[in-house]
């Protein structure tokens, strides 16, 4: 275990593009994780509400770790290839030379730093928009649900009485409404 | 950084033989680049904070779905948050890595720490004590790894960072955040409410006029 944690701060320090890549999303997993407890932990808000906002910030927390993830990550990897193809090129620095492979690393963190700008200022606000209008729509439409019941026949009284729990047919429920000189 | 490359005929372009150029940096660039490879955890908040800063407010203001003082409100609430957060992320970070720094500082005989151009010489032995093994599993050379010795103090620091800012996120970030909302709600309610009833001041005196 203490061989593996130093192997893991070893690596960091030597990648530090890599590290900022990986610390960045872990704290922004820590940050979303503190806030989902903060709403199951919170007496104040009833259970309805939790119910919706509980799954809305764990989808907002995978949104911006995820578009996070799947912007910068490619981002990096095509500021290496680029500097390895040698369409960015550097000025009196040997390919394969330690200066070289510093300027790719400060390149690299760059990329990673971009990235990270792009997605969580550009893209996740406007993701977030759209899922928070979508969960906003299912929100209100499960909330008629619990205020104004939809009329299920299969379950009024006068119905089991005579008909027992037999599936609901619309040819049985016809008949029902008949016997009972109800209109339809 | 696309060339036009003319056809035998020269009259139309030959788009099969378009080819970029590649972008050569200048030694500014070059200058910049070798100072973020040793970029810390620290540099990256500030600039996401700094980005935040200026991008989120000014995409409330152009939110063309909600009304005229609904977007101040939000604009006002996005630039709070963002310097709130960027604040507690910058103080926590920046905290843990100078006490990362002091643990693993260079010390002369007196016991006092030795400075290099204003910052804490970081000692190699008392890393290599710590994570040597994984070092040596590298096998770097010696300026690739004096280089990520340096770093040593910056990575232990953020991590540590990040185990103390899931507590700061409720002891100081969401507290700090939820009274600032409430005093800037609290604020923009009364300078819009003072607003309109200025507006109403004036076409009433206007109506007498007429």
């Amino acid at each position: 275990m203490a061989n593996f944690a130093q192997k893991i701060i070893a690596n960091f320090a030597n990648d530090n593009a890599k590290f900022l890549f990986i610390s960045a999303a872990a704290g922004w997993f820590l940050a979303s994780s503190a806030q989902t407890f903060g709403i199951v932990a919170n007496k104040k808000i009833d259970k309805e509400d939790k119910k919706f906002l509980i799954p809305q910030e764990i989808a907002d927390g995978t949104a911006n770790i995820g578009l996070y993830a799947l912007f910068t990550a490619p981002l990096m990897r095509l500021t290496e290839k680029m500097i390895d193809n040698g369409k960015i090129a550097f000025k009196n620095v040997e390919k394969g030379s330690v200066e070289f492979d510093k300027l790719k690393g400060g390149a690299r963190v760059i990329a990673s730093i971009t990235g990270a700008i792009i997605s969580s200022n550009v893209l996740t606000p406007l993701v977030r928009n759209k899922l928070g209008t979508i969960a906003q729509r299912k929100a209100l439409h499960q909330k008629i649900k619990v205020t104004e019941p939809t009329y299920d026949p299969y379950y009024q009284p006068l119905f089991q009485k005579n008909y027992g729990k037999i599936p609901l047919k619309m040819s049985s429920y016809m008949s029902f409404t008949r016997n009972h000189g109800m209109k339809v | 950084m696309i060339t036009r490359i003319q056809s035998n005929n020269n009259k139309t372009t030959n788009f099969c033989a378009l080819k970029s150029n590649p972008i050569k940096l200048g030694q500014g660039a070059q200058n910049i680049l070798a100072k973020a490879g040793d970029f810390s955890s620290v540099h990256q908040r500030l600039a996401i904070g700094a980005s935040a800063l200026l991008i989120q407010p000014f995409i409330d203001l152009k939110n063309k779905e909600v009304d005229k003082d609904t977007k101040k409100v939000s604009a006002a609430r996005s630039a709070a948050k963002a310097i709130i957060g960027t604040a507690t992320g910058l103080v926590v970070r920046s905290s843990c890595m100078k006490l990362a720094e002091l643990k693993y500082a260079q010390k002369d005989a007196a016991g006092n720490i030795i400075k290099e151009a204003g910052k804490i010489k970081i000692d190699p032995q008392k890393v290599k004590r710590s994570f040597g093994e994984g070092f040596e599993a590298l096998k770097l050379d010696e300026k690739a790894l004096s280089d990520a010795i340096k770093r040593v103090p910056s990575v232990v620091g953020t991590i540590a960072a990040l185990g103390v800012m899931v507590l700061t996120n409720f002891l100081i970030d969401a507290p700090l955040t939820n009274l600032t909302m409430e005093k800037i709600d609290k604020f923009m309610e009364e300078r819009l409410n003072s607003k309109k009833t200025t507006d109403k001041t004036q076409e009433s005196a206007g109506e007498q006029n007429g």
